[in-house]
Formats: structure tokens, C-alpha cells, sequence
């Protein structure tokens, strides 16, 4: 087995900034956080779907504060006001200002209210962190190194969102184990990460990050680019890869050129096809760059729910484990479907926030988890502009 | 009462996974460690998974958070147990069966894996490591706050109290004030047992930072009083057979961390208010307070929602010092010398690991007494004790989410 302890030294290695000066540790009361975002939602019935996946995932932070029941599948339902606050003010696709709930179960917020801007370009926000014109804004995990150095104050989650490239079970060229592992052995994951992410991830051999499996390090991370090349030799027919990603997504865009361009040095035929539709479309497709988030801390969990994620898409099958599963089950499960190379794990990467100076308590949620803003707080005595 | 049994459980677990682990064929090394019995049952798996004793070479590296002190140690004691086995460890490779340990850690906690490899194929065994003890302390200057760790439990824990089982010396009784109820633990061969609770009713909505104070009078199974206070809210209650609470609803009862001062809890809130008949007016609504025990030229320190932490006389206009960068929370506590000390919280929020410092107050100066106590997590309630010997302190670990009541002590060396 290859050793990959180098990762590691990667990971976390954006610190959270520290808290400025002052004395304040007990929440305070009080006070508006400005929020903004990058997608834009039209309604807040839980009943209405999102257009796109991440205006979904969107719309689930913001029922999140709004709604105290939450299904089985994450979202959020119930009564209206019956979360931590309620909205006061509202303009699809633009605006929200959500008011402190006095009669919430947990406790009235120490927020007094939360403006929420949608539809704010990630550059529009960075902008506003760094001149304080706002107090949580998201930042694509690639911008955050430079956030960091412009000074905005930056807050990283574990790893929770995998990057990995799925072959489309059914497809012939996806149906040949030789053309599978051939691809998932060229790959410099590494790069990936050093390059497009800004070292802001770690690079995925497994299907589970460290931080939750603890076994990561058993899965090898290293391109082996003579095997790749002898077993790609070795497939009759010539046969081509047609590699789809999601049209709109920049990051993806940029790993799927890295990998073309690892395919190329590997002699590997592999041509890339952009695709507008939803997530689940996979065009003419032979294989698909996928975004998954890790739907639990708990390697258990998060292995079943990355299966059954991505299962489909790929054809492998979503098969129980124990409850509770013991460490070497876990282990094996994740072995077998990486093995089988139909879903190649490339890169795990954070989810990053950028925060104003004022902003405490703020803690990045834990996977499946959503944004705690019930606990958040203003320290009222930093200065704003 | 099924969460408080729970969490006592848990508590036990953590606190005696000897008793579990001991059940293994090989000894613990002589040199016992915290993982002494840990690495007893990882030398038994790699032991079991390579089978007939023989040479065999090892080595360990670490990626987890544990710190080189318990690394080398458990090296060692690796390299002892298999060697007890009858394994015979080879400094290096060619060895008939190589083994590589990563100690890792997950989302579960530690994590040691094992990579056998040998002319027979390559295994990986595994399993979770739990430490059987809190680690042990490292050479302290004097004075010394020290910290003696009572229970850890999941649910919220916003007071607690001992109070002494009459008529048993040395039995103890441990008053857990929660949310919604107040329970009470007998403590047996070290471990805490729950033996009955009483729910706490509430006719209002707690407010989300809750703050709450239990007050214990005299030994349980005698005349047993106790004092609930809890934001427009106060109960009293008793134990003899049974636990039982009354509340009543009250905005204007004093709380005891006021000294001279009456400070009540405002309802809705998580700071004091300080006012009263013959008080002053124009205090600053603050988190906590300290009075010194001087009755001739009384003095106090106040940590207000404004964030500042000054020492008064008599007047609020006219504060005597102010002090930076400490947290909100402080108790009075008596010095080595029988001077006034407060013990305090870091700066920052709840996000971070909290500390306690102690410093002496004199000459309307705070002057830094010891060392810091760090705990890993934020400290969300810090009660001084009547006698003024021991402060009562509730933190929540960052880790693992849960609560931990520990009484902190000033250790004078004598």
C-alpha cells in the first residue's frame, strides 16, 4: 500500500483567523448580521423546490432558520415561524430580512435580525468582506488563500464535499474495468489540490475524508502512470472517454482540463463535454464530475449516503451495513466500491466562509449539518464601517 | 432521567475502560500509561491476525492529535507486549513479518490501524483507542489552580453541588441543576449513580444562553435545603426520601454571586442587574461579580455587558480600575496568603478552548497569581463557593460536546 501521510500537513492549513481584540466571550443581544449569497431563491414555501442544486442547498439554510421540523432527507418543514426567526421582509430573488422568533423553543436568538442579499457574485462578495460591507458571505474554497491574505477573516469546515468522477453504469467504454482503472490511475490528484483548490482540500483516494474515517491514509493517493499507460495499451478498440461536468460550475470545469490533461500524458483518449442541465443529466457522457457533500460526520453514514449519492449514476449497488457497522466493515465496504474504480474519488474540499470582525460564535457546520445563526452574536464593540 | 442515566453511563465508560479491556490474555506493560490497556488489546489483534510468534519487524507513526509523550509511550509498550508474546522484534527489515501502526484518529476518536505485511498476503487490523485515565498533571508552580473533575454528561449542566451524606463519612451527594429538572447522584467506589431527579416547572421560555444556581444547606438525609435560582424563576426544594422542588415565578430574588450587592438575573437574558433599597443606582448590567471579604473597605468587581471588568468602592460612577482582556465570568476564591483572588475566563467566544487565571487583587491592582487552567472548551458557568475555597466550574468540551462540572481549587503546597 501507498503511504500518503503527506496530505495531512495540507489539510487545515488556512487557520481561522484569529478573533480581534476584546473581551466579550458571553453571548450578547442585539444587533443585524448581513448575509449575502451567490444563488438566488424565488420562494420560501418548503413545498416549492429550488431551481438548480446549489440554489436548493441555499433555500435549506435559510428554511433552516425559518422551520423547526426537519425530514428525513434533510430538508425543512412545519409552521411557519416556528424556527429560531421569522421573515419580516421579502423580495424573491433579491432580498430577506428575517426578524429574532421571542417564543422560540430553544431560546430567542441573540440576533436581533438577519438581512440576507442574494445573487451576489463571489467577487461582488469578497469585495464586501473586505471592505465590512458584510458579515457571512461563502467563498469558493480556491479564493480562500487570498481572501486570507487580503485580510478577511476566514472560517473552514472539514472537508465535507467530494469531488469525484463517476463512469455512467451502462456506458460500454464506462463498462471496462481496464478503462476504468486506467483513467483512475492517471489522475494526479495532488495537483488537483496544490493548483485549482489552493491546497484548500485534500486529495481523495477513499470515499471517506480522514477527519471522519480515520483510514484515509490507507488509499492510495500517488498517479501510478506506467500502470495506467500498459493497461490502457492493453484495451482493444481504441476506445474514447467522453468526460461530462456541470457547465456552470468553474471548479469543475478546472479539475475536468487537469484531468484531460493527466489523461493526455497517459495516452489515454479523453475528450470533455460540458453539460447545462441538471445535475443528474449526463448528456453524452461516459463519465461525470460529481459534488457530494458528506451528509454525516459519522463514517457509517457518510459512506451510505455517498453510495447511494452517487450509486445510481455509477450502477453500484447501495447495499446496507450493520448498524452499528465495526471499524474493519466500514473499511471494507469503502475498499470494494473504490476498487471497483466506478466512482473515482479525486479531492475533498471545505466549505469557506468569510466573516466580519464582529461576528462570534459562528462555528462552519459540520456535514449535514446547516448554518447555527441562532447562536450567533455581534460584538458590538468593534467598530464597523 | 433516561438522558441523566445515559450520560452517567457514558461517563463511566469513559472514565473506567480499564475494567473492560482487562479481560485480555496479554499483560499490561509494567510502565502503565493511560493507553497501557489499550495497547494491551492492540497487541493481542496483531498478535491473533499474524499467528505463530516470530521475527517481525515494527514501527509507528503518528497522525492524530495525540502528543509524542503518549506516542513514545505507547511505542513502547507495543514493542513490550508483542515482545511478552514471544514475538521477537527486529530493529530492521528483512523481517519475516513487517508491521506497520499509523495511530489515526476519526470522527469516533482515536483510531490504531495495523498494516501487517508478510510472504502470505497483506492484512489491516483496527480498533478504537480510549484512554482509561485523564492524563496525568506535569510539575506545577505554586500556587496552582487544580482542577478535581466530578461527572460529564451530554445534557446542559448550569449548576451543581456537593453536599455530604449525613452519617456516612466521605459518601458525597452531587445536585445536578439542568434545564428542566434537578437530579441528584450518589457517588459509589468512584463512579456517580443518579438516585433521583425532580423536574423543574417552567411557565415561561427560557432564554437561549440560560444561566442557572443551585445552593445546598446542610447533609442529605438531614434537614437538606436547597436553593434553585434561574432567571425570573426560583425554587426551593428538599431531600430526605425523595427530591423534591417547588418554583415559583420571581424577577426580583437575589442571587448569591452578589455579596453585598442584590443582583437579579434579568428574565429574559443572561446578565444581572444590580439594585435594591440602599443600593445605588446607575450599576452596569453584568455577567459576573466579585466582593472582597473585607466588611471595613468592601470592593467589587464587576464585568459588564459592555465588556469592561472594573473594581468599585462604593459608587458606580467612580470605578477604582479597569482590566483588559478578561473574559466575563469570575469568582472570588481565597489567596495562599488569605488575600482576595478572583479566578477568570479567557477572552474570545464559545467557539475557542477557555482558561482560568487566578489574580491577586490589591492596591487597585490585578497582579497574575500561577499559571493558567486550560479546559477544552469554553467555561459557560463559574460559581464561587460559600467558603470561599473552591470555585464551581461547568464547561462544555469542544471535542465532544459534552458538559463537565469540575471543582477548581488554589493549591498552596501545604
Amino acid at each position: 500500500m501507498k503511504r500518503r501521510l503527506s496530505i495531512f500537513i495540507v489539510a487545515g492549513s488556512l487557520a481561522l483567523a484569529s478573533l480581534p481584540a476584546g473581551s466579550a466571550r458571553r453571548p450578547r443581544y442585539g444587533g443585524t448580521l448581513r448575509v449575502e449569497i451567490g444563488e438566488t431563491i424565488h420562494s420560501l414555501d418548503p413545498a416549492v423546490p429550488a431551481t438548480d442544486p446549489a440554489a436548493t442547498s441555499a433555500k435549506n439554510q435559510i428554511d433552516a432558520l425559518l422551520y423547526a421540523s426537519r425530514n428525513a432527507d434533510g430538508t425543512f418543514s412545519g409552521l411557519a415561524g416556528s424556527g429560531a426567526f421569522r421573515v419580516t421582509r421579502w423580495e424573491a430573488g433579491k432580498h430577506a430580512t428575517l426578524s429574532a422568533n421571542n417564543d422560540y423553543p430553544g431560546g430567542r436568538p441573540f440576533l436581533d435580525s438577519i438581512e440576507i442579499q442574494m445573487g451576489r457574485a463571489a467577487k461582488d462578495r469578497l469585495l464586501d468582506l473586505e471592505l465590512n460591507r458584510t458579515d457571512l458571505a461563502e467563498i469558493p474554497p480556491e479564493e480562500a488563500r487570498r481572501a486570507a491574505e487580503r485580510g478577511v477573516r476566514v472560517s473552514t469546515s472539514k472537508p465535507d464535499e467530494l469531488i469525484a468522477l463517476v463512469f455512467i453504469g451502462g456506458r460500454p467504454v464506462a463498462e471496462s474495468a481496464l478503462v476504468r482503472e486506467a483513467l483512475s490511475d492517471a489522475i494526479d490528484r495532488s495537483s488537483i489540490v496544490d493548483f485549482i483548490l489552493q491546497r484548500e482540500g485534500e486529495p481523495a483516494g477513499g470515499l471517506l475524508p480522514q477527519w471522519s474515517s480515520g483510514t484515509a491514509f490507507l488509499f492510495s493517493i500517488i498517479p501510478a502512470l506506467s500502470g495506467a499507460k500498459e493497461q490502457w495499451a492493453g484495451i482493444g478498440g481504441s476506445p474514447k472517454i467522453v468526460l461530462g461536468y456541470d457547465a456552470a460550475d468553474g471548479l469543475a470545469q478546472a479539475v475536468a482540463e487537469r484531468i484531460a490533461v493527466n489523461a493526455r500524458e497517459t495516452g489515454i483518449s479523453l475528450t470533455l463535454s460540458p453539460i447545462s442541465n441538471s445535475a443528474s443529466s449526463t448528456g453524452k457522457a461516459d463519465a461525470r464530475l460529481v459534488r457530494i457533500g458528506l451528509p454525516s460526520p459519522r463514517p457509517r453514514e457518510a459512506l451510505l449516503g455517498i453510495i447511494r449519492e452517487a450509486g445510481p449514476m455509477a450502477g453500484v449497488d447501495a447495499a446496507p451495513l450493520p448498524d452499528p457497522a465495526s471499524l474493519e466493515q466500514i473499511y471494507e465496504r469503502e475498499r470494494t466500491v473504490v476498487g471497483d474504480h466506478r466512482i473515482v474519488p479525486l479531492a475533498w474540499i471545505p466549505h469557506v466562509y468569510g466573516l466580519s470582525s464582529r461576528v462570534r460564535d459562528w462555528r462552519p457546520p459540520l456535514a449535514g449539518e446547516t448554518w447555527t445563526l441562532a447562536d450567533v452574536w455581534l460584538d458590538t464593540t468593534i467598530e464597523m464601517r | 432521567m433516561i438522558l441523566a442515566s445515559l450520560a452517567i453511563l457514558l461517563a463511566s465508560l469513559l472514565a473506567a475502560p480499564r475494567a473492560c479491556l482487562a479481560q485480555t490474555s496479554l499483560q499490561p506493560a509494567p510502565d502503565t500509561t493511560p493507553w497501557g490497556d489499550a495497547v494491551s488489546v492492540f497487541a493481542n489483534k496483531i498478535a491473533s491476525a499474524i499467528g505463530t510468534p516470530r521475527a517481525i519487524s515494527l514501527d509507528v507513526v503518528n497522525i492524530s492529535t495525540l502528543g509524542s509523550t503518549d506516542t513514545g509511550s505507547i511505542e513502547r509498550q507495543l514493542q513490550a507486549a508483542l515482545g511478552r508474546a514471544g514475538f521477537q522484534l527486529a530493529a530492521e527489515p528483512p523481517a519475516e513479518v513487517r508491521v506497520h501502526v499509523t495511530l489515526s484518529e476519526g470522527a469516533d476518536g482515536y483510531l490504531w490501524i495495523a498494516e501487517i505485511h508478510s510472504q502470505a498476503g497483506d492484512q489491516v487490523s483496527m480498533m478504537s483507542a480510549h484512554a482509561s485515565t485523564r492524563a496525568a498533571s506535569r510539575a506545577e508552580p505554586i500556587p496552582v489552580l487544580r482542577e478535581t473533575f466530578l461527572l460529564r454528561q451530554a445534557s446542559p449542566i448550569l449548576d451543581f453541588a456537593l453536599a455530604p451524606a449525613s452519617g456516612e463519612e466521605g459518601s458525597r451527594f452531587l445536585f445536578i441543576l439542568q434545564p428542566d429538572q434537578v437530579s441528584v447522584l450518589r457517588q459509589h467506589e468512584g463512579v456517580w449513580t443518579t438516585i433521583g431527579a425532580a423536574p423543574i416547572a417552567q411557565s415561561r421560555r427560557w432564554p437561549r444562553d440560560l444561566r442557572g444556581e443551585i445552593v445546598v444547606a446542610g447533609a442529605v438525609s438531614g434537614a437538606t435545603g436547597l436553593k434553585v435560582y434561574l432567571p425570573g424563576a426560583f425554587c426551593t426544594g428538599s431531600m430526605q426520601s425523595e427530591l423534591v422542588i417547588d418554583c415559583r415565578q420571581s424577577t426580583d430574588t437575589a442571587w448569591p454571586p452578589g455579596g453585598r450587592m442584590k443582583a437579579t438575573m434579568a428574565a429574559d437574558r443572561n446578565y444581572f442587574s444590580v439594585s435594591g433599597e440602599g443600593v445605588q443606582s446607575g450599576w452596569p448590567p453584568s455577567y459576573s461579580m466579585a466582593s472582597n471579604p473585607d466588611d471595613d473597605h468592601p470592593l467589587k468587581i464587576l464585568t459588564a455587558v459592555n465588556g469592561s471588568a472594573q473594581l468599585f468602592a462604593d459608587s458606580p460612577q467612580n470605578p477604582m480600575a479597569s482590566f483588559w482582556r478578561w473574559g466575563d465570568e469570575l469568582a472570588s476564591i481565597t489567596g495562599c496568603d488569605d488575600s482576595w483572588n478572583v479566578l477568570v475566563t479567557g477572552t474570545g467566544d464559545w467557539t475557542q478552548r477557555d482558561y482560568l487565571q487566578d489574580y491577586e487583587i490589591a492596591d487597585r491592582q490585578a497582579t497574575m497569581a500561577g499559571q493558567l487552567l486550560e479546559f477544552s472548551g469554553p467555561i459557560v458557568a463559574l460559581w464561587p463557593a460559600d467558603d470561599a475555597k473552591s470555585i464551581r466550574a461547568v464547561s462544555r468540551n469542544s471535542q465532544t460536546g459534552m458538559y463537565e462540572a469540575s471543582l477548581i481549587h488554589l493549591y498552596c503546597g501545604r
